[in-house]
């Protein structure tokens, strides 16, 4: 016999009642854990991912749009630069470095990413097997990636044009998956890393294809809604281009004559780092570049310089993430004070509760202080049950609540982009468990005083 | 062993009652009778410690039962006073085991389920241990009520109107019980009733009048 099974054999009678005043409190607490693990874990992840870049350059547009896109690849990027003019602001005074991304491509929905092996190295990513791409057409997978499509080194796969896993396929174009990162808990786990000329070669004609003119012609057009590769600028391209078609000719030869062979040798052209800045690509384009200063004064002076000086914009992370989670901030208010009137009920739920069951036990309490029974027993009594309704809800409001992150991680595919996961806990937690505590101990102080208050005999007499 | 003096209650400006004085032995029977309004539940109260007089003392093997604070009368209560309630007042949550039980908890005795169930079987629930109130019959009600009373082996073991609601053969059977029960742990038992079919068991009867002036 103790208090807990007291208060417990209470609890059972209404069984229903304590129930639905569990379950009632248990939904505005998964919802405030909703939202804790939720703003967490995307404020985390945001800052982690920007972490060391002090600016994107993009086409002009929506400097948000530019850093969700060129940073964490969640949204379409704003346009392309020219590498020309990239070029040149690569070797601004005030750059220290300066990460080239070409986009347009994804596998399946994930990014192809064509890039220099400094953005890898930004994030830590280490590879867990393989080797980093040297040769056009050959890919490096994130370790999401990876795992998602069962994809291992040596295997082949072929692009979608676009941002979503429907796009047109780029099917003159095997991709050659060389290396795989490990899991770096950051945006490059989602991504299929390659270096740019990839991403030029992808979407160059081919002479092979020529005469299969309409669908150069669908191709283009395809382009023209996010990728900005005109007609105009390709018919330039292979005017540029006219003076070294012998050699582009024989590798190409040589690349398809491989495949027939195996894949050991399907490769495009060698490529390093800087290849891509040969003057050869002028008249290519790049879509962001991930810039770090070279001092902190840079921040002052060179976003005003590109934004009123070039055709591009630079926009820094910082500011517009903070803008971001301000935006999102109001919405996540709004929930907040949504679960907070949920608790506010099941306060007056769990108090009406325990203040009609001290009327049907008052009996019950006379005879428990004839029977030696402290006011303080009494007292505790009452609270205990308060507190058992309280922490069950709280409990079970955690569960709900992780559950619920747990499945919209795994349900929508822009929380699977941040990472989403029900299986952290953060230390904020803690607190939402003493808020149930609390909230048992509020709602059962006014009963629990009732019952302290018991007189014996009066009780007793009346019956 | 058990001693009332000098004691009256008066529960607002107007109605004061009277107690009589009281005087009994270790083992001492004593039936309290009197009609409705002359006083006996406040008298029970009063010996139950539930009930500070106005004024007067009770004293309970020596021990001046007003004068201790109210935690310390608590304590006393529960290890020295077993009442069985005319509503027998058994809490509906427990079992007829735990009902029992509660008493040597609230008073802060160990529990010990041994005497408890010897208990029960003495008074013929033994196999009832396990039910709750709700599934007992009246009579089986009032022997768990009892068993609760008596289970601390009270010094004094108080019953309010135990037969008012028996007819006659059990009302006999019960006041044998209650008798036997104050027997076997030499506790004094004091009856309070108005039924005369209990008044020739007792040789020490206590009349209450009623108070001059009142209308019942």
């Amino acid at each position: 016999m103790n208090l807990l099974k007291l208060s417990f054999s209470y609890l059972r009678r209404r069984a229903l009642n304590t129930l639905l005043n569990i379950l009632l409190l248990s939904f505005g607490i998964a919802t405030i854990v909703v939202l804790l693990l939720l703003s967490y874990q995307l404020e985390d992840n945001l800052y982690k991912n920007a972490e060391g870049i002090d600016a994107v350059v993009g086409a002009k547009g929506s400097p948000v749009q530019l850093i969700l896109s060129g940073i964490f690849h969640i949204d379409a990027p704003t346009g392309n630069i020219n590498l020309k003019e990239a070029r040149e602001l690569m070797n601004h005074r005030l750059v220290a470095s300066a990460i080239p991304q070409a986009l347009g491509d994804n596998y399946r929905g994930y990014r192809i990413v064509g890039t220099t092996t400094a953005y890898p190295e930004r994030y830590g990513a280490e590879l867990a097997e393989g080797t980093l791409w040297d040769h056009e057409f050959e890919v490096v997978l994130g370790s999401d990636v990876a795992r998602a499509e069962g994809l291992q080194v040596g295997d082949t796969f072929v692009s979608s044009h676009g941002f979503s896993a429907s796009g047109h396929t780029h099917d003159e174009h095997d991709l050659h998956v060389v290396g795989i990162f490990e899991t770096t808990g950051t945006v490059i786990d989602r991504l299929i890393l390659t270096g740019v000329e990839t991403m030029w070669g992808i979407h160059e004609p081919h002479d092979d294809h020529d005469h299969d003119h309409d669908h150069d012609h669908d191709h283009h057009h395809d382009h023209e809604d996010s990728h900005s590769h005109d007609h105009d600028h390709n018919h330039d391209h292979d005017h540029g281009h006219d003076h070294d078609h012998g050699s582009n000719e024989i590798a190409h030869a040589g690349y398809t004559e491989s495949r027939h062979l195996g894949h050991n040798h399907s490769r495009g052209r060698d490529i390093t780092d800087e290849s891509f800045l040969s003057e050869e690509y002028d008249d290519e384009q790049i879509t962001i570049m991930l810039i770090q200063y070279r001092n902190p004064l840079a921040a002052a002076q060179f976003p005003r310089f590109v934004n009123e000086n070039t055709a591009m914009q630079a926009a820094a992370p910082a500011v517009e993430i903070t803008r971001l989670l301000n935006l999102l901030g109001v919405g996540l208010d709004a929930i907040q004070i949504f679960a907070y009137i949920l608790i506010l009920a099941s306060v007056l739920g769990i108090f009406i509760a325990l203040l009609n069951s001290m009327k049907e036990r008052k009996y019950d309490l006379a005879i428990m202080r004839s029977l030696g029974g402290s006011r303080s027993k009494l007292f505790m009594n009452v609270i205990l049950e308060g507190l058992l309704i309280s922490l069950a809800g709280g409990l079970l409001g955690m569960l709900l609540g992780h559950a619920a992150v747990e499945g919209i991680g795994l349900l929508f595919e822009e929380a699977q982009q941040f990472a989403m996961s029900g299986r952290v806990f953060i230390p904020g937690e803690g607190r939402v468990l003493l808020l149930a505590a609390g909230i048992g101990i509020i709602s059962s102080v006014i009963p629990a005083i009732q019952a302290y208050r018991t007189d014996i005999a009066e009780t007793l007499s009346k019956a | 062993m058990l001693v009332l003096k000098n004691a009256h209650h008066t529960y607002d400006a107007r109605t004061t009652v009277k107690l009589p004085e009281l005087h009994t032995d270790k083992g001492d029977h004593l039936l309290i009778t009197g009609l409705s309004g002359s006083g006996k539940s406040t008298l029970l109260h009063v010996l139950a410690g539930v009930l500070r007089p106005t004024r007067g003392t009770l004293t309970i093997n020596g021990t001046d039962l007003y004068k201790m604070s109210e935690s310390q009368r608590d304590r006393f209560r529960g290890r020295n006073i077993g009442v069985i309630y005319q509503q027998l007042h058994l809490i509906d949550t427990l079992s007829v085991e735990v009902n029992i039980r509660i008493a040597q908890y609230m008073a802060g005795i160990p529990e010990d389920l041994n005497r408890i169930r010897d208990l029960c079987s003495e008074l013929g629930i033994g196999e009832k241990m396990r039910s709750y109130p709700g599934q007992l019959s009246q009579g089986q009600k009032q022997r768990v009520s009892i068993a609760r009373a008596v289970v601390n082996e009270p010094a004094l073991l108080l019953a309010d109107e135990p037969t008012s609601s028996l007819d006659d053969l059990r009302s006999e059977d019960v006041v044998g019980l209650l008798k036997k029960m104050a027997e076997k742990t030499g506790a004094t038992l004091v009856i309070s009733t108005h039924d005369s079919r209990v008044k020739r068991h007792f040789d020490n009867v206590v009349d209450l009048e009623l108070p001059v002036g009142e209308v019942a």
